[in-house]
């Protein structure tokens, strides 16, 4: 029952919300929803900390919000990728690919 | 951007906080609702899905705290409730409120006058471009060099100098005089700055109007222009901007307006060079004869990257060069091998110069002195600091048990110390508000206190690097004592503080502990500020026991001048001065009237060099040195009580007409006629080789301090105004001294309306005691004594009550004990002694570090101590001795409290 997310390196729940939210917008279930059955049930996401990120990216600029009814007729707020928020995808993506292949690399070697 | 969004969406949750907190409701309810719907799917019910939803994805109480804290505003709210608990925490205890408020007001208070001071004057940039390439160039005395006192420059000398050196970008020689402007109804006496072209170009002063000097205006005939000053140009010529061009006169001469300064331009030196209402071309001469009339103030501008070491440097070697190149041509060429080291010393037209950067010139003398004060207020405030400190420790044990109350109910350390450090910041806050009142009284005293000449005194005020200092001083202040209750709060385990059911009989002795090292350090610090007040004391007294040579009491002075284009020659001025003599001495009431052209310890001076002839010797030649000279009337010694020690003072007989004559102190006898008879000596102040006669000495007299109260008597020479010895004139201006019956303010209108009897068009001079000359000369001094004691003693009395707070609490808190003791026969004298035992010891530690600080910090005042030594025995015993017994006087009252308490009362509080 441990909280799973703090398995996450710090900074990547970020990036994750960031990927869930380059296909669609979507509400904060959903988020959470998306994360867990892409890492197939290896990241499990606690609203305290998701709502914080999210919180975080809006104030930064990178994701906005809209509030939509839902399939189901509920009212729920929809987050968005803002350009900004594409940019930084991009980049940190990069980013990760070169940390992770370099990590990898070292680790082999020994 | 991201910032400006961060900003407003903070400011958003903060001010429209129920619409958020409501949105961020419905989110996470929706977020619930939803997660639950897909548990219900599986089959739960929906109180179980509702569950699992909270096992899983946490209670949505502890998400909304969660995200509510994530952003910068929730900081700002925690403190704003920080803040409002702190002050109804406050408000409850007011008893402690108040002590700790105006304790801090007091301590913040000192502190901000001071910095107000400082902040007035050396923080204080000069109001020039690039001030620190300015310097002031000095001569070098054959007695060394000194400040304010450095030899000043001759006008051959000056222009060698400037051609010679390629140290500095500009030199500007400048000197100061007074005119009285004729071209208005009413003649005014004003002070003129006479300066060589390039002065205000070297400052890059510009003029609000017309323009400064030109290059050639400091030649013969071209000469008369003038630059006015703002304040002259508002209060006589009424702001008019057509000025420029106009002519006025002053004296009997006309000068032509060719510019105004700006209101900011204000170029004056303390204690010798005021601020000027006008400025005029000064003359100057390369002939030789000019060499060894030394008149000038020189101010040099440095090359950009030179420093003043540097320039330091190329001025020895030009001053040399001068020295070798002039020194000839002043001393006999028949005997050179025959002169003594000294006179040859004597003899050099310019022994080496000095140079003084302008800022050390204007602050150097009161720098140092208010940075020591600066030093001593801080001193104040770690005292105030200490005491609130203690107070707060008092407090915390009562509040140990809320402090461990909210740590069992979830509050983490950092939580509780945030509270804690809040409560403090709070105090101090509100102490550096009300310190404000006492800073904007203090600055009014200050104002006044200030010695006289002090630049840019009257500016004190409270602007914004004041108020901002103040309040980074309250915060630090505020974390600073604010830490003490921390330690205190946290030096215990919660459950213990809660066992014990917030008793004060606590067995735990860290607070004591804490408390007494705290009253130790204040004691030190006391102790420290105490001997410093103690040494400048002793050097006050001190110098108020130096005997200035002349009497000051029942004197009136008054300096009387005379307008050149009235009075042209030194006989009219002369006449003038007997007559108004002659006058004031049939008063009623007056004694004595005499006149001097310098007061002894006012401000003016004249040195000069003089040859004395050797008629007595072989070899016929001659010694030469520079002394003090003073022209008087013959009554003079008479009214300021100088005896005469050989020979006769000066009479009426002693006319223009008659053989001149001089009289020479004491220590210039004993020195320049250690073995002979100085009656009927010859001396001069002219060239050697010209043919009038040499003036004969017809008198000794006692020494005066003429220059300081703490600086050995100059060798002096006194010449009678009637006669032309000295090599200047001097007459247009004379002190009048006036030996009075009784008081002697009673007789200033009287001997002033005599100046009117004799020359209506004369304008009135202000009239002052002698003893106000005498004080003024020590003001610097006063104010210094006076300050330091001030707050030596705010000091002394903190850390007393300090220590009578910790003797109270040992007293309380071992009330039981106590108790026990007298029932089990202990008599009131064992209790005294158990507690004010415990009292001296605290105060003998803090004595014993705060000698040890005194003996590494007294240093600093060396500069200001006359005839005492920073460790000065005396004062350091009789300061541990005073320190001690008042801890013994705030120990003894809580000890009285002591051995009265009652057994039975003592042991039924258990």
């Amino acid at each position: 029952m441990g909280d799973k997310s703090s398995d996450l390196v710090q900074g990547t729940l970020d990036m994750l919300v960031l990927k869930t939210l380059a296909l669609e917008a979507m509400h904060g279930y959903g988020i959470t929803i998306r994360i867990e059955q892409m890492s197939r049930g290896v990241f499990r996401l606690n609203a305290g900390s998701l709502f914080l990120a999210i919180q975080r990216l809006e104030r930064d600029g990178l994701i906005e919000s809209e509030w939509k009814p839902t399939e189901n007729n509920r009212r729920a707020k929809y987050y968005a990728l803002t350009q900004k928020g594409r940019k930084r995808l991009d980049n940190e993506t990069r980013e990760w690919g070169r940390q992770v292949a370099a990590i990898a690399r070292i680790l082999e070697a020994s | 951007m991201s910032l400006l969004r961060n900003v407003t969406r903070g400011l958003r949750s903060l001010l429209r906080k129920e619409q958020v907190d409501q949105e961020l409701n419905e989110e996470l309810g929706t977020y619930q609702e939803m997660a639950a719907e897909e548990k219900m799917q599986d089959g739960m019910s929906r109180k179980d899905a509702l569950r699992a939803v909270r096992l899983e994805r946490g209670s949505l109480e502890l998400t909304k705290e969660v995200v509510r804290s994530g952003g910068w505003e929730s900081f700002v709210e925690t403190c704003w409730r920080d803040l409002r608990v702190a002050s109804r925490t406050l408000r409850k205890s007011p008893g402690f409120t108040v002590v700790a408020v105006l304790t801090l007001a007091l301590g913040i208070g000192v502190n901000t006058a001071i910095f107000s001071a400082l902040n007035a004057t050396i923080f204080h940039p000069l109001a020039y471009e690039n001030p620190e390439q300015l310097v002031m160039v000095w001569g070098v005395e054959p007695k060394g060099c000194c400040r304010h006192g450095g030899m000043v420059f001759s006008s051959p000398n000056f222009l060698d100098f400037k051609d010679q050196n390629r140290v500095f970008e500009k030199m500007a020689a400048f000197d100061g005089t007074e005119f009285t402007i004729t071209s208005l109804e009413n003649p005014q006496r004003i002070h003129a700055g006479r300066v060589t072209a390039d002065f205000f170009t070297l400052l890059r002063a510009r003029p609000m109007l017309g323009r400064t000097f030109l290059p050639g205006e400091n030649e013969p005939g071209r000469d008369h222009a003038v630059v006015l000053s703002y304040g002259i140009w508002q209060r006589c010529f009424g702001s008019n901007s057509n000025v420029v061009g106009q002519t006025i006169r002053l004296d009997a001469n006309e000068y032509a307006v060719v510019g105004v300064m700006p209101r900011d331009f204000d170029f004056s030196i303390p204690s010798y060079y005021g601020p000027m209402d006008v400025w005029v071309p000064i003359v100057l001469s390369r002939d030789n004869s000019e060499r060894k009339h030394n008149y000038l103030n020189v101010l040099a501008r440095l090359n950009p990257g030179v420093t003043v070491r540097q320039a330091q440097a190329e001025a020895n070697i030009i001053a040399a060069r001068l020295r070798r190149e002039y020194s000839s041509t002043t001393e006999q060429s028949n005997a050179p091998s025959t002169t003594t080291a000294e006179t040859n010393e004597h003899s050099a037209v310019i022994l080496g110069a000095k140079l003084e950067p302008l800022r050390d010139e204007i602050f150097g003398d009161v720098g140092l002195p208010l940075l020591i004060l600066f030093g001593a207020v801080g001193f104040v405030l770690l005292i105030a600091c200490a005491n609130v400190a203690n107070l707060q420790l008092a407090r915390a044990s009562a509040r140990q048990k809320e402090i461990a109350l909210r740590t069992a109910l979830g509050a983490s350390r950092g939580r509780v110390a945030r509270q804690l450090i809040t409560e403090s910041v709070l105090l101090a806050l509100v102490g550096g508000a009300l310190s404000l009142l006492l800073v904007f009284w203090l600055i009014k005293l200050l104002t006044g206190l200030l010695p006289a000449g002090m630049p840019q005194g009257t500016s004190i005020t409270i602007d914004a690097n004041v108020l901002l200092y103040s309040l980074m001083l309250s915060l630090a202040t505020g974390l600073l004592f604010g830490l003490a209750p921390i330690f205190q709060a946290f030096s215990r385990s919660p459950s213990e503080s809660l066992k014990e059911g917030g008793k004060t009989t606590a067995t735990g002795d860290g607070g004591l502990r804490l408390r007494s090292l705290l009253t130790v350090s204040e004691i030190a610090l006391s102790m420290v500020l105490l001997i410093g007040a103690g040494l400048l004391t002793r050097t006050f007294v001190g110098l108020l026991n130096v005997r200035p040579g002349f009497e000051t009491e029942n004197i009136l002075t008054a300096k009387v001048s005379l307008p050149k284009y009235s009075y042209a020659d030194s006989r009219q001025q002369a006449d003038f001065y007997t007559r108004l003599l002659e006058a004031i001495a049939t008063l009623p009431g007056v004694k004595a009237a005499g006149a001097v052209n310098d007061l002894p310890l006012g401000a003016g001076r004249d040195s000069d060099e003089f040859t004395i002839e050797r008629r007595g010797s072989k070899d016929m030649s001659s010694s030469t040195g520079s002394s003090q000279d003073r022209l008087i009337s013959p009554d003079y010694f008479r009214v300021m009580n100088i005896p005469l020690i050989k020979g006769r003072t000066f009479t009426k007989a002693d006319a223009s007409s008659a053989p001149p004559v001089v009289i020479i102190s004491q220590s210039f006898a004993r020195r320049f006629f250690p073995s002979e008879d100085p009656l009927g000596q010859h001396i001069t102040f002219a060239d050697p080789a010209a043919t009038a006669p040499w003036p004969t000495i017809v008198g000794v007299v006692g020494d005066v301090r003429d220059l300081a109260l703490d600086a050995d008597p100059d060798i002096e020479i006194y010449a009678p105004y009637q006669q032309n010895v000295l090599p200047y004139n001097p007459l247009p201006y004379m002190s009048l001294v006036v030996r009075t019956v009784g008081d002697p303010s009673s007789l200033t209108s009287g001997a002033l309306a005599e100046i009117h009897e004799l020359d209506k068009n004369l304008p009135l001079p202000e009239a002052e005691p002698m003893t106000a000359v005498y004080s003024a000369s020590i003001s610097a001094r006063r104010f210094n004594t006076l300050l330091l004691s001030i707050f030596a003693g705010i000091a002394t009395v903190l850390a007393a009550i300090g220590i009578y707070g910790v003797i109270s609490y040992l007293v309380t808190r071992r009330t039981h004990e106590i108790g026990v003791r007298i029932a089990l026969g202990a008599e009131a004298r064992n209790i005294l002694t158990l507690i004010v035992g415990r009292g001296l010891l605290l105060a003998i530690f803090g004595v014993v570090i705060g000698l040890a600080g005194a003996l590494a910090v007294t240093r600093v005042l060396a500069k200001m101590l006359f005839g005492v030594t920073t460790t000065d025995p005396a004062t350091f015993v009789g300061v541990s001795a005073l320190l001690i017994g008042i801890v013994l006087v705030a120990c003894y009252v809580p000890a009285r409290r002591a051995m009265r308490v009652d057994p039975m009362v003592a042991l039924r509080y258990e």
